[in-house]
């Protein structure tokens, strides 16, 4: 059964996942050789840290990527199919959300050969060290981490999509309303530190991302 | 403002727009910067008498008086409970870090104000420092919560207590006199500056050489820091990066190491400048953290014997530690390398959450409505 | 009588402009039940109530003897459905659709699977997406019945399908009805095409079932008389159910009526009237009365 859906989803995930594994595994590659004619340390980190923000722009688009085409065969059907096969919606839903996180797997892969051949092909300034693995989980953490929100929100009804959006917009609405009220109330803020600290929902897309660090 | 500083003011804005056209219709920039200079005095001045201004204005308000053993807070009537809860545990605070050297503070009040006085109990509160003629001047605001206020009355005290080591050693340590215990976020941030620092000599301490620990933050070879901190590509990119100045009125010497790339020259060109011009290869967080070392090592009497020391910035941290400061040097550069992270990229604890997450997003697409 | 599909005040609201308010629908065990009425009657919702694609806001449903949407799962195992509009992702090939459905039916026969896609001239390596419509609806049939199902789902299977197509699929489907003696509900707005094929049929219009019974008595029962003399009342004892009248020719009336026989001339004569022509309607002629009258009385 597993087989079967892994075998299909493939046919129209495989696209995003070859383009999202060639991404992967060319950009550690790229943030290195963009390092070659710099020789501070310093700038060197920086580099490192700008080209950061691509790995996680990368594991996000990943996630979101590998979790809508999970349901795009359901949803262009109108779930119909998956609701007539004799199977419980859990388990049907565990096989589409297992399919996906298999399709993680070559990219994640992509990443860390990437890294490792970055790390031994360039030089590295004296007293950085190199984080190949390191990233690479990192990157497979957000990747999954991402799948799974885009999945569980793929796999709502559009009403409780909706909800989703009404509550981000009901704290915008709040932030608004405490403005206009004079209160010091700063609720996007806190919000957005509740979702991206430690230990929030996103947090492993924030902080620091560099194959080459201190 | 007093009728004194809007003469001033206006005095000042007077000149200036007399001596802006002047300055337009100067044919050399040699007469545009004399011109310049000259204001400069008269902008401080009434700067200057602003802020005494200010300092009245505040001590114009009744004021009760908050002791806790060497520390003394002035708070008018609606902050003086305020007051009452910051000055035990900031005085605690100063005590277990600087001991007697704390009591200075007797002698240096600060002041809790509001400077709207009908301002609402969220409004932040001023600390002022009042000197030993009476006079305030305003130094942070903080909102009225006890912790932060403890934070920054302990902050100001510390650069209280640290000024009495002289100039020479605050120009050194080029930042706040520690009142913190070393955190390892201290140690991280320090490391990271060491690894990532341009000079020869920071490398070669993070490679393991303690001498050139004691090189690159200023505590040895100071009898010719330009000779003994830097090499020569190094001097000639710190001449390339002198003000404008300097440059212009040593033009010959500058092209001579900048162009011709004649080191001495660029070493004689260091060598005018001030001394307190030329900074260790390591930056003031590096400094700040080996003074924290020597305080933590030296307890609270530390400050005291620091006081009590020759005026030499080695002797100084050695009697603050109680430890040579060869030793002093080796303990903070093994700290400094033991502050890598094992990891900066990926914790067990963020996997552990990250997986904690997936596996809720999981449960709540299980749980999703099969109807559509 | 035993039924496979049986529902019991069966009642959906969706939106505003259709309801369906206690639906009583009665498929028997082993028959093929034509299930008719015009577009947007509620013949595509009714068979998703039934299959559990829709959540019902009240009655009860049994399929196969189970309790649905709660046997959900054993019950589908059961079901052959062929949708209204292709289901399957266009990006898979016949023989990848035809492996995906294998994979979630116990009870598929890889074998006959085979011989249909032969049959239904389906080649392995097409797309979905680039199947003709006659050959998509091939396929789903065939999806349908590989799986051997006890009871089959088909809805307006047979829609948009030319001729040759049409009758391929339904010769299939009557050798597979005959051999495993299944139930079939089908749902079409082609009067005729039932009309071949159907033991029972059902008739829904605006939500509301309208008529359920044999075939045979709905093309013998219904018919059309020209009467003379009617009287402007008829009362219980008529031993057949007026659908509808007006006038017809001259003083003659025109009568809709079910359930007649030739004996019953005689009641009619006992009212003073004379009934001077019986007419036999076909399928779709007494599909669109039994409409007429049952929009008349609403």
């Amino acid at each position: 059964m597993f087989k079967a859906i892994l075998k299909t989803q493939w046919q129209w995930t495989r696209t995003a996942v070859l383009l999202a594994a060639i991404a992967a595994f060319t950009m550690p590659l790229l943030s290195m050789n963009s390092n070659v004619p710099t020789i501070q340390p310093r700038s060197f980190i920086s580099v490192m840290q700008t080209w950061g923000v691509g790995y996680v722009v990368l594991a996000a688009t990943v996630g979101l990527a590998v979790a809508i085409l999970a349901w795009s065969s359901d949803h262009r059907g109108h779930h119909v199919y998956a609701l007539t096969l004799p199977v419980a919606r859990w388990r049907y839903v565990l096989l589409r959300f297992g399919a996906g996180v298999v399709f993680l797997v070559p990219v994640v892969a992509a990443l860390g050969a990437g890294a490792l051949l970055a790390v031994t092909m360039f030089p590295i300034p004296q007293g950085l060290h190199t984080y190949p693995w390191a990233l690479t989980a990192r990157f497979g953490f957000a990747a999954l981490v991402a799948f799974a929100i885009f999945f569980a929100i793929s796999s709502a009804t559009a009403r409780t999509a909706g909800y989703i959006l009404g509550a981000i917009a009901g704290v915008i609405v709040v932030q608004f309303l405490a403005d206009a009220a004079g209160l010091h109330w700063d609720v996007v803020s806190h919000a957005v530190d509740l979702v991206l600290a430690y230990p929030g929902v996103l947090s492993v897309f924030s902080g620091r991302w560099a194959l080459v660090d201190v | 403002m007093s009728s004194l500083g809007r003469w001033w003011l206006a005095g000042a804005a007077a000149a200036i727009l007399i001596g802006a056209p002047r300055a337009a219709r100067a044919q050399t920039q040699a007469e545009y910067r004399a011109r310049v200079r000259a204001l400069v005095p008269v902008w401080h001045e009434v700067a200057a008498l602003k802020r005494r201004e200010d300092s009245l204005a505040a001590l114009t308000l009744p004021s009760d008086t908050v002791r806790s053993g060497p520390l003394v807070l002035l708070a008018d009537s609606a902050l003086v409970g305020f007051a009452r809860r910051v000055a035990p545990p900031a005085a605690a605070a100063l005590d277990r870090r600087f001991g007697h050297a704390a009591e200075i503070l007797r002698s240096r009040p600060y002041l809790l104000s509001r400077p709207d006085s009908a301002g609402s109990p969220d409004s932040p509160i001023s600390l002022s420092e009042v000197d030993g003629t009476g006079q305030a001047r305003y130094v942070q605001s903080e909102p009225p919560d006890v912790n932060a206020m403890v934070w920054a009355v302990t902050h100001r005290a510390a650069a209280a207590i640290g000024a009495s080591l002289g100039g020479d050693f605050a120009h050194w340590l080029g930042g706040d006199f520690p009142a913190d215990t070393a955190t390892p976020a201290m140690w991280t941030g320090v490391r990271i500056d060491l690894v990532t620092s341009p000079f020869a000599m920071a490398r070669a301490c993070y490679a393991g050489a303690d001498s050139a620990c004691a090189l690159a933050l200023g505590v040895a070879g100071t009898d010719d820091p330009v000779a003994r901190w830097f090499d020569a590509s190094e001097r000639r990119d710190r001449v390339r990066h002198l003000t404008y100045q300097y440059r212009a009125d040593h033009a010959g010497v500058y092209n001579a190491c900048v162009t011709l790339g004649a080191d001495t020259a660029c070493a004689a060109l260091l060598r005018l400048m001030p001394t307190a011009d030329v900074d260790p290869p390591l930056g003031a967080s590096a400094r700040q953290s080996l003074l924290t070392l020597a305080l933590d090592l030296g307890g609270p009497d530390a400050v005291t014997r620091m006081e009590a020391a020759p005026d030499d910035r080695g002797a100084q941290l050695a009697a603050a530690g109680g430890i040579p400061v060869d030793s002093l040097v080796r303990v903070w550069r093994h700290d400094v390398v033991a502050a890598r992270s094992s990891n900066p990229s990926m914790s067990w604890g963020m996997a552990l959450t990250s997986l904690l997450w997936v596996a809720a997003c999981g449960a709540l697409a299980l749980r999703s409505s099969p109807w559509r | 009588m035993t039924f496979a599909v049986e529902t019991q005040g069966l009642r959906y609201r969706a939106g505003r402009n259709f309801a369906m308010e206690g639906v009583d629908l009665h498929v028997p065990t082993g028959a093929i039940y034509g299930f008719l009425g015009p577009n947007g009657a509620g013949k595509t919702t009714t068979i998703r109530l039934i299959l559990g694609l829709l959540r019902a806001t009240g009655g009860r449903i049994a399929v196969l003897g189970e309790s649905m949407p709660a046997a959900r799962v054993s019950v589908l195992a059961r079901v052959g459905y062929v949708p209204d509009r292709p289901h399957v992702h266009p990006s898979l090939t016949v023989a990848q659709s035809m492996e995906l459905h294998a994979a979630f039916h116990a009870r598929w026969d890889a074998r006959w699977a085979t011989e249909l896609k032969g049959q239904f001239r389906l080649a392995d390596d097409r797309r979905v997406g680039s199947l003709s419509k006659g050959e998509t609806g091939k396929l789903m049939m065939l999806l349908a019945l590989a799986q051997l199902p006890e009871l089959l789902v088909l809805d307006e299977p047979t829609d948009g399908l030319d001729p040759v197509v049409r009758r391929d699929v339904l010769e299939a489907l009557l050798a597979y009805v005959s051999d495993r003696q299944a139930s079939v509900l089908i749902s079409s707005h082609l009067v005729h095409e039932l009309e071949r094929i159907c033991d029972w049929v059902g008739l829904m219009d605006r939500g509301a079932l309208v008529a359920e019974l044999p075939m045979r008595e709905f093309k013998s029962g219904i018919k059309r008389l020209y009467v003379t003399g009617a009287p402007a009342l008829l009362d219980d004892t008529t031993p057949f159910t007026v659908l509808s009248r007006g006038p017809a020719n001259g003083a003659a009336e025109q009568w809709l009526v079910r359930g007649w026989t030739p004996d019953m001339h005689d009641h009619v004569t006992s009212l003073g009237a004379t009934v001077t022509d019986v007419i036999d309607l076909d399928l779709e002629e007494g599909f669109v009365e039994l409409l007429r009258s049952f929009r008349d009385k609403r």
